[in-house]
């Protein structure tokens, strides 16, 4: 009773914004990529969009990701941890696992530094480091791993990173004059162009990993590995 | 450029609390400062209108902006907060992560008020909801993880209608910002309003409200309410367009509908929490009704009227371990009587009151089937505040908290402040009839009281109830 | 024109995602559900986008012509959307962990009857 209800309630929802939306979605002629292109001398827009004249946005967005992982941590602090002990490893498969481990590096180096280039950025760059290496700790050993994190000091350069990326995109969104500026000066198309782009897009990257990976580690934690 | 200071000031310094979390001491004086900075910022705004675009982007950029309709939500987020973190800190349970969690809320809410962007909307609402479910399942207790997910569950549907309404004006207009929604469009217009409902306090949409007051300790609802004024702001702030005046009866139809079910919700209900749950719908529904200036100043008396209601109510609940109000016979004192008493004093409309100056204002700016439907309202308010004001007291003396006092007169100093000076003539009579016709009619019924149930508020018939809104809101579009 | 078909898929989509909120008994199926709606808002954004062309919105070289580059506003948007989805999805997992650990059981119905037990 209840699910034919809400069939036909949402039927008749779906029917009337399937006629009201037809003459929202026609052709529209203009487009301002050539001067968003013009005026940042970079050559992807969906970056410069997302990290020059929309700054203000990515940065509520890093904080939201950011505290979501120190909230999942703190909340599942006094959840009960499962056992290791028993995870198989398996040797051939640990040996393909860290294959697809390097090969995710390499591509994550190669789509970070070249967001403002190609389509890319730290976004999609932190996404994919981060299936590689939990691809590799799901069949190496995830303890082994975390060992690894606390010998290189990681909560350190997360901390360090998180506040320069603030400070930059509260000082861009503030005076935004400084880096368009600093833009024009730079060739087009070059590696090392477009101002701040390339390094906040690092940071981006190396921030989303974290996140995700912290993310990841805690859930594994509590339900056991393979 | 200065505004942008009012939500960037309160992140930054909470982002640091969070990070050094294991440093109590510490996030609360940054705690205190930030709020003196953003105070300040604000007073310095005081008689200003502006609008810019940050960098001069255009089209491309955002567009941030401050007016006479922001000052009272921005006001009123600041004294609760400062009065939750007061009386949170008489608590030893709460270590850093909670200060840095409430400025972070703080600075995403003003955030939403100086916003004229619909996509920053969006993007700064769910900042300040999901820190509102991490403290809300703070305190780690079965009910109130189950309330936290009712609430995440269906502020994540409603935002997701939310945002298709967005992408549909951008189509249209090629723009996120406000100064185009004079041309978006009814559907457009239809689906933003109704997603953003769910978070607003009104009746048939927003029914996980009950449950969260129920469960958590006695700071978080207030929290949680400054959270729904964000979202009345922006109901208030749409109907001023022009794609949105064809909704004008609908909201007096909801409004005025909540307001009357809320208070007869409320006078059945028994244990306190809850009563004061079913008021928020009923109060929500006055502000609705009466959508301009006037209403934005209930919304403040009613942020301020509301916290001191529900501390001290959840601190004489704390105390006596139970929330059932027929059995607080004979065991409240004085010294927790007296802000209980004020704040029941304002909601109800007594003179010299906050309470009595908004409500007045609302009441004269609304039309005639409103001010009948507002007044039954108001009179079934006082129905059931009665249950709280006619407890017999004990003769014992209890020592308060130095914190907790200080909180419960900052906040009755608030109440008072407004309504006195702010005082008139026109409407003492009324106020005084509806007073007395509520208490007459108190001691006739109050036999007859009986809890209604609780069906609409489980997961599914919520959900159910938020979809049926949709169905008539765009009925109301096609006829 | 392609615009018009994505963004009708799209809207299907979030029909199916709300429709299975609803009617799903286990929490899992719920956020599962919860997913694809917002899956299907993504992809609305991205039909706004296509409707001023189909190309990628990168210029190779400056002084081009202008070709019918797709707009980025929506894409650049929708990136952020993306992310606040997937920290929303993260959150409810959480909780629902915590109330397995409690419960004993991912069924919404089980979970309120034993709730209003417990008053």
């Amino acid at each position: 009773m209840k699910s034919f209800m809400t069939f036909v309630l949402i039927a008749y929802c779906f029917v009337i914004i399937a006629f009201g939306a037809w003459d929202n979605l026609v052709y529209r002629d203009d487009n301002n990529v050539m001067e968003i292109s013009e005026r940042l001398n970079v050559p992807n827009t969906v970056t410069a969009v997302y990290l020059q004249s929309r700054v203000y946005d990515t940065l509520f967005e890093i904080i939201l990701f950011t505290m979501v992982a120190m909230a999942v941590a703190l909340m599942l602090k006094s959840e009960p941890v499962h056992e290791h002990n028993n995870q198989t490893i398996d040797n051939s498969t640990s040996v393909y696992g860290s294959l697809v481990g390097v090969l995710s590096l390499t591509a994550f180096c190669f789509v970070v530094l070249n967001g403002h280039l190609s389509p890319g950025g730290g976004f999609a760059g932190g996404v994919i480091l981060a299936s590689g290496i939990s691809l590799y700790a799901i069949t190496s050993g995830f303890s082994g791993v975390n060992r690894q994190y606390e010998r290189m000091k990681a909560g350190l350069i997360e901390g360090v990173s998180f506040v320069i990326i603030i400070s930059s995109m509260t000082f861009a969104a503030v005076f935004p004059e400084v880096f368009q500026q600093l833009n024009q000066k730079q060739s087009f198309g070059a590696l090392f162009s477009g101002g701040i782009i390339p390094m906040l897009n690092v940071l981006i990257g190396l921030k989303v990993y974290a996140a995700s990976w912290k993310m990841v580690g805690e859930f594994v934690a509590r339900r056991g590995p393979l | 450029m200065d505004i942008l200071l009012l939500p960037t000031l309160p992140i930054i310094t909470g982002s640091i609390a969070i990070i050094l979390h294991r440093k109590k001491r510490l996030a609360q004086v940054l705690f205190f400062l930030c709020c003196l900075a953003v105070i300040t910022i604000l007073l310095m705004q005081l008689n200003q209108e502006k609008t810019f675009q940050i960098g001069g982007w255009g089209d491309t950029g955002i567009t941030v902006g401050f007016d006479a309709l922001n000052l009272p939500f921005m006001l009123s987020s600041i004294i609760v907060a400062v009065a939750v973190s007061l009386s949170a800190m008489t608590r030893a349970t709460y270590d850093g992560f909670f200060y840095g969690l409430i400025m972070i809320l703080l600075g995403s809410l003003n955030a939403v008020y100086i916003s004229r962007d619909l996509f920053n909307i969006y993007v700064t609402f769910e900042l300040a909801s999901i820190v509102g479910y991490i403290l809300i399942a703070y305190g780690k207790k079965g009910k109130q993880i189950w309330a936290a997910m009712k609430y995440a569950l269906l502020s994540s549907v409603g935002f997701s209608v939310f945002l298709i309404g967005a992408g549909l004006a951008y189509a249209r207009t090629g723009s996120f910002s406000f100064l185009s929604l004079n041309e978006i469009g009814s559907l457009a217009g239809a689906l933003i309003f109704t997603g953003l409902s769910v978070k607003s306090g009104l009746f048939f949409v927003s029914m996980w409200l009950p449950d969260v007051y129920d469960s958590t300790p006695a700071e978080i609802p207030l929290l949680s309410g400054i959270i729904i004024k964000a979202e009345d702001y922006l109901i208030l702030r749409f109907i001023t367009y022009d794609s949105f005046q064809w909704l004008a009866p609908m909201y007096l139809g909801v409004g005025a509908i909540s307001a009357v079910i809320g208070a007869v919700y409320a006078f059945n209900a028994r244990k306190s929490q809850r009563v004061l749950a079913y008021h928020t719908f009923s109060q929500i529904g006055f502000i609705v009704t009466a959508s301009n200036i006037h209403g934005a100043w209930h919304a403040f008396s009613h942020s301020i009227f509301k916290g001191l209601l529900l501390l001290s109510a959840g601190k004489i609940s704390e105390r006596l371990k139970t929330q059932d109000l027929s059995k607080w016979k004979g065991k409240m004192t004085v010294g927790e009587y007296i802000p209980l008493l004020i704040g029941s004093l304002a909601i109800i409309g007594f003179p010299l009151t906050s309470g009595y100056v908004t409500k007045g204002g609302i009441i004269d700016s609304v039309p005639l089937t409103g001010v009948v439907m507002l007044t039954i309202a108001s009179v079934a308010t006082v129905i059931s505040f009665c249950k709280f004001v006619f407890i017999p007291l004990s003769k014992r003396k209890l020592k308060l908290p130095k914190l907790l006092i200080m909180s419960y007169v900052l906040l009755s100093s608030g109440i008072l402040f407004h309504g006195v000076i702010k005082f008139d003539y026109y409407k003492l009579g009324e106020s005084l009839a509806v007073i007395g016709a509520g208490v007459v009619l108190y001691f006739l019924i109050r036999k007859y009281f009986r809890p209604i149930s609780t069906k609409p508020e489980k997961l599914d018939e919520s959900l159910v109830l938020f979809v049926g809104f949709i169905a008539v809101v765009l009925t109301m579009l096609i006829l | 024109m392609i615009s018009q078909v994505i963004s009708y898929t799209s809207f299907f989509a979030v029909a199916i995602g709300i429709f299975g909120v609803i009617t799903s008994r286990n929490l899992i199926r719920k956020i599962i559900s919860l997913g694809i709606c917002e899956t299907g808002t993504t992809l609305f954004f991205v039909g706004v986008s296509a409707a001023t062309g189909t190309f990628a919105p990168v210029v190779p070289a400056t002084g081009m012509a202008a070709v019918a580059f797709s707009d980025p506003v929506p894409q650049a948007v929708i990136i952020t959307g993306i992310v606040i989805n997937f920290s929303i999805l993260c959150l409810l997992l959480v909780f629902t962990i915590m109330l397995m650990n409690r419960y004993h059981t991912v069924d919404a119905k089980t979970i309120e009857r034993i709730l209003d037990k417990e008053e």
